[in-house]
């Protein structure tokens, strides 16, 4: 096992200060007030926000203003993927849902961040959909990302 | 089970909007202060131009 060093210029002189920084992105939903007012049904998926494409999310939750009806709980995720990546049964007690410790999402393509209603449906309940994302998608990939542009042999 | 796009604003939804910094909202404040500036510099030169072409006439 060998270790070489290919982190290119800078040395130990650290990550400059004006480099891409995560935003926070947030959605307040009043779940009494989808589908016309009559509320969300059982396994009703909530599209709260875009996920551009090479984006991770790094963190995300739900906070819950106002509680939904009885027995609901309440998953944050990607559907057709992890669907409760973030949050998972939450509760819906107001307050902040608990953050799993599974792998944060990178998204590839854009996407959603969707919110799953589960376990019954919701006739009340106001939710803060929030996410701290960052773009990490490459700069010059096609052109830097070859051999005869590199200079140091390792 | 059904799909309710919520991303923009809606009746049930206030949309997304991404949160900005306290940084940037200083400088948002500051870009107002000087476009205010710039209005009120642009009304004083105008002023000071009708002046003079009256002064020109006379």
């Amino acid at each position: 096992m060998a270790t070489y060093n290919v982190t290119g210029v800078g040395g130990t002189t650290g990550h400059p200060s004006n480099g891409r920084t995560p935003y926070l992105v947030e959605n307040t939903i009043d779940v009494s007030a989808v589908n016309g007012d009559s509320g969300a049904a059982q396994n009703d998926v909530l599209q709260a926000m875009d996920i551009p494409a090479e984006t991770v999310i790094m963190e995300a939750g739900i906070e819950v203003i106002t509680a939904c009806s009885s027995s609901v709980t309440l998953d944050l995720g990607i559907t057709g993927g992890d669907v409760d990546i973030y949050t998972d049964g939450d509760t819906n007690a107001t307050g902040y849902s608990t953050l799993t410790a599974t792998a944060r999402h990178v998204a590839a393509a854009a996407d959603t961040l969707d919110v799953l209603v589960l376990s019954a449906a919701s006739s009340a309940g106001k939710i803060r959909v929030w996410a701290i994302m960052c773009d990490v998608s490459g700069i010059n990939e096609s052109d830097q990302n070859t051999s005869t542009q590199h200079d140091t042999a390792v | 089970m059904a799909t309710y796009d919520l991303r923009q604003k809606t009746n049930a939804s206030t949309g997304q909007k991404v949160v900005p910094s306290q940084e940037e909202i200083r400088v948002q404040n500051l870009e107002n202060k000087v476009n205010l500036q710039s209005e009120k510099l642009d009304k004083i030169v105008k002023l000071l131009d009708g002046i003079s072409k009256e002064k020109s006439t006379t």
